[in-house]
């Protein structure tokens, strides 16, 4: 009678595994650190100057499209993950 | 529940079946002798096998509604996934695109340097009529330096 009661109690034990959610994997592109910006030679014409400025803006402006990809894609996913409920 | 992934549902149904016929065999089939003497302890396993049988029904009925709720959010993180995914790849496809405009624009504009700007150099060189000052070359380098 005793073991009966105490495998009637222990039915309670549940084995159910929660449904867990991976954490999505942020796309490689969006992981590249952004670069050091470029220095100018102390004796730099008028042209390296210029060309130095062009392409620091353009690592300035590809690092902020990363940057802005990374906002959008954890808005995204983050929108996605709160619909699963 | 661990007893219902051992055991079939209908082991439980079958006990509280049981559980009933016995009871009622104790009111009705009296006339047997073996009934009849052993009348209580009957009623008492059947009325302990009604309690487990009705126990594990409510279980099993449990456990079929959680089972149906564990099935309804596998679809929905299965259908996430794939919805990561696919705005994954719009994202990647959106960069892409834009950094390569961007790369474009900047070798667009080198190229323009190279073509027009170059014609100042030596009006810009040091010793010429407008040198660039260091001082200029120093606050450029600053502000280009990487916080520490």
């Amino acid at each position: 009678m005793k073991y009966l009661l105490f495998l009637l109690v222990l039915t309670g034990c549940s084995t159910t595994v929660p449904v867990t959610a991976k954490f999505p994997v942020v796309p490689e592109k969006l992981l590249v650190k952004c670069p050091q910006l470029e220095k100018l030679e102390n004796e730099a014409k008028l042209s390296d100057i210029s060309k130095t400025v062009i392409n620091n803006y353009t690592s300035y402006y590809e690092c902020a499209v990363r940057h802005d990809g990374f906002v959008e894609w954890y808005n995204i996913q983050k929108n996605i993950f709160d619909k699963v409920k | 529940m661990w007893i219902l992934q051992w055991l079939p549902n209908w082991i439980f149904y079958g006990i509280f079946f049981a559980g009933l016929l016995g009871l009622l065999a104790t009111y009705v089939m009296k006339f047997i002798p073996f009934v009849y003497v052993y009348r209580t302890p009957i009623q008492a396993v059947s009325i302990l096998a009604i309690a487990i049988g009705t126990y594990m029904s409510g279980a099993i009925s449990n456990e079929e509604a959680w089972q149906a709720r564990v099935k309804e959010m596998e679809a929905k993180v299965a259908a996430a996934e794939i919805e990561s995914l696919k705005e994954n790849v719009k994202i990647v496809e959106k960069v892409v695109k834009k950094t390569e405009y961007i790369k474009t624009r900047g070798e667009d504009i080198i190229k323009y340097i190279d073509r027009e700007v170059v014609k100042y150099d030596t009006k810009f060189a040091p010793g010429g009529v407008c040198e660039i000052p260091k001082e200029f070359i120093k606050a450029i380098n600053d502000a280009a330096e990487a916080p520490k």
